[in-house]
């Protein structure tokens, strides 16, 4: 127990038994985070020639489509992150969210 | 961990940081960042493209139809024939330069095709090969993704 902040570690939902869906599954919307499970999908941006989100190394840019595994990711639902489909790991802000830059790194269950 | 609202890729972390092309510049291998801002930018705004789901120009071109990026027909072998009064068409000759050679009856090393989903020029003889700009060269090489 810790005195009231109202910070989301203090904030939570209560859902009746009853009313619990259950998780979503693969195909299925999680309405919370904006994603289907587990279907792959492409990130594009919305600057002029529309490139896709890829990475070179671990670091994530932008690239015109190729059709490689390299461009698509998938939310994954267990861990609530958006995973590359090549590598299985996850979106991850560099220096543990204190840097700017975006890699995919092994799947933790730290959150920044 | 990250939601998608409107437009925006939104980290949950304290700082709330949003997915962001870096420096605004809409250029090939750019980096991709997570920065402080409210997502009004465009290189703050992503579209989410389900791969099961592509359309319009998402969508892989098939075979047979016409590429607007690249004024070539997807999968259609073609020659590249010299303009030169011998009219030699260009070969592949392994993993080297390509040339130019007098043409000859159903020499695939002749000739090429269009790749849609990679937008190379692939050989048609030595299918893992690309055409692919080396200084002032042109050559024929295993396909990378260094240039797009």
């Amino acid at each position: 127990m810790h005195s009231f902040t109202g910070g989301k570690n203090q904030q939570f939902d209560l859902i009746y038994v009853k009313d619990w869906k259950g998780e979503p599954t693969t195909g299925e919307w999680n309405r919370d985070y904006g994603f289907k499970v587990n279907i792959d999908f492409h990130i594009v941006s919305t600057l002029g020639h529309g490139r896709y989100v890829d990475y070179l190394s671990r670091d994530l840019l932008i690239k015109t489509q190729n059709g490689r595994k390299s461009q698509r990711w998938y939310f994954h639902q267990p861990s609530r992150t958006i995973r590359s489909r090549e590598k299985n790991q996850s979106i991850d802000i560099k220096s543990s969210g204190k840097s700017n830059v975006l890699q995919y790194y092994t799947t933790s269950s730290r959150w920044w | 961990m990250w939601k998608y609202k409107g437009e925006n890729l939104v980290n949950q972390g304290t700082d709330r940081k949003v997915m962001s092309v870096k420096d605004n510049k809409d250029e090939e291998a750019q980096p991709v960042w997570a920065v402080k801002g409210n997502g009004s930018s465009a290189s703050q705004r992503w579209r989410i493209v389900y791969a099961d789901k592509l359309t319009g120009s998402d969508a892989y071109r098939k075979k047979g139809q016409m590429s607007k990026d690249s004024g070539l027909i997807v999968d259609e072998p073609f020659y590249f024939r010299s303009k030169l009064p011998m009219q030699r068409v260009v070969e592949c000759v392994g993993a080297n330069n390509a040339v130019i050679k007098k043409w000859a009856k159903g020499r695939k090393a002749q000739q090429w095709r269009f790749d849609a989903v990679s937008k190379t020029i692939r050989g048609m003889y030595w299918t893992s090969y690309v055409l692919s700009q080396e200084g002032a060269n042109l050559r024929c090489r295993t396909m990378n993704s260094r240039w797009f």
